[in-house]
């Protein structure tokens, strides 16, 4: 795998279809995997892919780098990266998808297979202008989202209530789940923002609750399910269950799934008279 | 910006006769409102509305120097102008002026003086709070081209077309088929007067044609229109072109759609055997038998050449059926008495009407129902279930004739009736073009697929989108005087406009901050009313504030937060709203 992900990358330089690549690395000195901005074609060979890069490196593509840019993409990734590009951050044409077989990656912490893995049924990136690995050997997730959600949506609202309050508590609006995520690509952020003030900064139950409905509307449609906000919570909060729990709702009402067609993938902008809209009398949902 | 950071709030409480002030404190009211920050003075008054009401509001403004006024009263729909006509006329902008319903909120809605005296104190408060955050907002206006494009050349297009000319407006049309004159130039005669279509028509064409301020584009289409009330950019495209796209661009200033109807494919209704069996027409290819220029010289002849001995008209086919068009077509009874009049007149044949009940509502209408059921039309009141060539021996029926089954609901019995012509008053639907032209124009259609108008009541000829009317069968079915009323009246709100040459503009309209914008499209996607463009360079949405309604979709759209609306600012409805919650 790495070598021939470096190969290739080797080769995209030299025919200049890329000017940078964004990839992973292991660290000389620490022995961490991290992401890393290779330049020429003789800085090809530090790069690796395996369980240990979790990263998601669509959120690092910036439209003034200089481009193309290739950018090394897991499933996840590359519906990320594709989002990114329906919004319109940048042109198809400024990267280059270098998309790797992914068998899952791992929580750092306990070296298992992290959740967002287990229920993952894409692990191919729809971007791919490259392929490196083999498609097929990528597996099959062992649970569905379903399971993730199941009990929450089984709740009565009140027993709802309370289990988001108590979830969303430890927070302490250091704001790293909005910075690790692909599509928090806002110039200003609502939280950020104090004239007039939406969310109030300091910690508290309602404060709390506000940034994480208004953060989870705000990825309604739009989130991938790759997870690296809640790996990026120094305080181990699962808030990206409520972005799951939407994510189930708009597959089933509505039969989609973020990220993995070509082209404009705005679901809450469209509108069908035959959409499901059972609170208004409307055809159920399903 | 104002220099000072002080607001001069007047708030006025009005007791609309006993209408408000019979179950709320009113005074009370005002004594709770004066405590509030920036309140300079709270009175309540007999009525607001009155020429004394509006009198004190504009002596308090000079002698207090009130920067802000809170009305609270009734719906802004019905006093808003007024407080803020008054306020202007003192001197201050009119967005200064804030309304608090506190009638139809608070005194109709309950009979609890107590809880109404609350609700409105926190309503007023709200108003309050909100009016602290208005600003003045600069009222632009624009100038009207001062000409009119017409898509569809039917008898309503032609109508407009010559009231614009005559006002002395230049107007274009564009007709895709290469004549104008639309569905009535398949007829001979017209109900209920039978004249001939040629009497009605030539002369106006005639006079389309030889009007200098007129210029008629046929098997033309608009492809494109661009911009807003009183400077549209209309392409245009030549259907003859062969591919080589020649395309024309124009400029109005207003557009009158009249895109008219076509009729409902009747072969998707096939127990009516039409398309599948011989001599069963629709409405308009009997229209087209009878022309002298038609394919029979005018005769009413059979496919064989022969002339019928008897026909059947079926009356609502597809209209007034859930499976197909719900609506009533409205012209359908009246074309059938016209068939049956043309067959008693050119024919000896007998003629049967089945019909579910005669809808002849119009001037002339009835008395001409009357004349052609005296004159021996044979009228069965009942839906036809089937038409059928398979005819039953043993009752006798002719070889080759068409077998029309229908329950004759007076006699309460299934009939069969032997024609050897069967014509189906088809329903009427909106033109082919229209999902082209909606597409378009971005105006929306109602259930029936017509194209809506802005109220059915009180504004059927204009659509929602300012500068842009409708009139015709393209708004829904009608008949030919109700068509041209329609046209005349479209042409005049059109007229209105030319004639003025200036629109003013709203300004409380959405507007994008460019450094928060990042450019994801999200807002253009939403609007209904094309308002909103792109900048490539910047890679940022723009708002044209002369085609935004401030709907404010675009707004609450934006996740980044990039667009506000002028006159519903963040900062206003966070303020309001904080107001709502407060404990009055
Ligand atoms: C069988 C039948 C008989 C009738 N008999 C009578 C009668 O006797 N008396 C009576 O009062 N009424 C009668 N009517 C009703 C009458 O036909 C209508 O009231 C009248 O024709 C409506 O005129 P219009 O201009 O709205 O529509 P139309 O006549 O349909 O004209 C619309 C025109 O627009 C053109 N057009 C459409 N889309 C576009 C586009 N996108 N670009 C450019 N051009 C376009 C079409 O080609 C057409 O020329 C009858 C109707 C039917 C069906
Ligand atoms: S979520 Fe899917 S694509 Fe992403 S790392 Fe896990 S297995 Fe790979
Ligand atoms: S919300 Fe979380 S899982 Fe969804 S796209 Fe953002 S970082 Fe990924
Ligand atoms: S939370 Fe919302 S406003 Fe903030 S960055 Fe994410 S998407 Fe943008
Ligand atoms: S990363 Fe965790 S603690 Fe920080 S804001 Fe997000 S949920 Fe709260
Ligand atoms: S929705 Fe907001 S961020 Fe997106 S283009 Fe429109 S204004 Fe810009
Ligand atoms: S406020 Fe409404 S009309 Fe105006 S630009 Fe936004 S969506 Fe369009």
């Amino acid at each position: 795998m790495n070598q021939a992900l470096r190969d290739e990358v080797r080769k995209l330089f030299e025919t200049e279809k890329v000017k940078s690549v964004l990839g992973y690395r292991q660290h000389p000195l620490t022995g961490e995997v991290t992401p890393v901005i290779i330049k020429s074609a003789d800085e090809a060979d530090q790069l690796i892919f395996d369980k240990r890069c979790v990263y998601n490196l669509s959120r690092a593509v910036l439209a003034d780098m200089d481009g193309p840019v290739g950018v090394v993409l897991k499933g996840c990734d590359g519906r990320a990266l594709n989002m990114r590009i329906t919004e319109n951050d940048f042109p198809r044409e400024h990267v280059v998808g270098i998309a790797v077989a992914c068998q899952g990656v791992v929580d750092t912490a306990t070296d298992d297979l992290s959740e967002r893995c287990q229920r993952c049924h894409m692990r191919m990136s729809p971007i791919a202008d490259v392929t490196i690995g083999d498609e097929s050997a990528v597996g099959k997730p062992t649970k569905t989202r379903a399971e993730f959600v199941d009990e929450i949506r089984a709740m009565n609202p009140k027993q709802r209530a309370t289990f988001w309050k108590d979830t969303f508590a430890p927070c302490t609006h250091c704001y790293a789940c909005r910075q690790a995520c692909p599509l928090c690509n806002c110039k200003v952020c609502i939280t950020d923002k104090n004239n007039p003030q939406w969310i109030e900064t300091s910690p508290k139950p309602s404060s709390n609750m506000m940034w994480h409905l208004i953060r989870a509307f705000h990825h309604a449609g739009r989130c991938v399910d790759c997870g690296e906000c809640e790996r990026a919570c120094p305080e181990g909060i699962k808030m990206h269950l409520l972005d799951l729990c939407i994510a189930e709702d708009v597959e089933e009402m509505f039969g989609f799934v973020t990220g993995v067609e070509d082209g404009a993938q705005w679901q809450f902008l469209l509108y069908d008279p035959n959409d499901p809209d059972s609170w208004l009398g409307g055809p159920e949902r399903g | 910006m104002s220099e000072k950071n002080s607001v001069a709030i007047g708030v006025y409480v009005c007791h609309c006769g006993t209408n408000i002030a019979g179950t709320v404190d009113v005074e009370a009211v005002a004594a709770a409102i004066r405590e509030e920050p920036g309140v300079v003075l709270a009175k309540d008054y007999k009525f607001m509305c009155s020429d004394p009401g509006q009198e004190m509001v504009k002596k308090d403004i000079e002698e207090y120097g009130l920067d802000r006024i809170v009305v609270s009263a009734c719906s802004p729909l019905m006093h808003e102008k007024t407080f803020r006509k008054a306020a202007s006329e003192a001197g201050l902008d009119p967005f200064l002026v804030q309304m608090a319903n506190i009638r139809e909120h608070c005194s109709w809605v309950t009979k609890d003086k107590e809880e109404a005296t609350q609700k409105s104190i926190v309503a007023v408060k709200a108003a309050v709070n909100r009016v602290r955050w208005a600003r003045p907002l600069p009222i632009n206006t624009a100038t009207v081209e001062p000409s009119t494009l017409i898509v569809g050349a039917g008898i309503a297009g032609i109508q407009a077309a010559l009231d614009i000319a005559d006002a002395g407006f230049k107007v274009y049309m564009v007709e895709k088929q290469d004549h104008i004159g639309g569905h009535i130039t398949m007829m001979d005669r017209v109900f209920p007067t039978m004249e001939r279509v040629n009497d009605l028509l030539n002369p106006k064409i005639n006079e389309i044609l030889n009007n200098d301020k007129i210029q008629v584009f046929t098997r033309h289409e608009a492809t494109e229109v661009t911009g807003s009330v009183g400077d549209f950019t209309v392409k245009i495209k030549d259907l003859d072109a062969n591919g080589a796209s020649v395309e024309n661009e124009l400029k109005v200033g207003t557009i009158i759609l009249a895109t008219g109807y076509d009729m409902y494919d009747l072969s998707q209704i096939e127990q009516f055997g039409y398309g599948r069996l011989d001599d069963v027409y629709t409405g308009i290819e009997f229209e087209q038998m009878t022309r002298q220029d038609g394919p029979t010289g005018g005769k009413i002849l059979k496919k064989n050449g022969e002339e019928p001995t008897s026909v059947a008209i079926l009356h609502c086919i597809g209209s007034r059926d859930e499976n197909h068009c719900e609506y009533c077509s409205r012209v359908c009874c009246m074309y059938s008495l016209k068939h049956a009049a043309i067959i008693k007149e050119r024919t000896s044949a007998a003629s049967y009407n089945f019909y579910i009940d005669i809808r002849a509502f119009g001037k002339g209408h009835e008395e001409f129902y009357r004349k052609v059921s005296s004159e021996g039309g044979r009228f069965i009141r009942g839906k036809v279930g089937q038409v059928t060539d398979l005819i039953d021996p043993e009752l006798d029926e002719p070889e080759g004739s068409l077998i029309v089954i229908a329950e004759d609901t007076n006699l309460q019995e299934m009939i069969r009736v032997p024609v050897d012509m069967v014509i189906l008053a088809g329903a009427m639907i909106p033109s082919e073009t229209a999902d082209r032209v909606q597409k378009m124009l971005r105006i929306s259609r109602s259930t029936d697929r017509f194209f809506q108008e802005r109220h059915p009541k009180l504004a059927p000829t204009e659509t929602a989108t300012d500068g842009i009317f409708l009139c015709g069968t393209a708004q829904g079915p009608k008949d030919i005087p109700d068509t041209i009323a329609q046209a005349s009246g479209a042409a005049s709100a059109a007229l209105r406009l030319l004639e003025q040459g200036v629109v003013e503009l709203d300004p409380s309209v959405a507007v994008v901050n460019a450094a928060m914008c990042t450019g994801c499209k999200m807002c253009i996607e939403v609007c209904a009313y094309n308002a909103i463009g792109f900048n490539e360079r910047w890679n940022i949405a723009e708002i044209n504030s002369n085609l935004c309604k401030g709907c404010g979709t675009c707004a609450a759209t934006c996740r980044a937060n990039a667009i506000e609306s002028q006159h519903f600012t963040d900062k206003q409805i966070v303020f309001e709203l904080m107001g709502l919650l407060s404990d009055g």
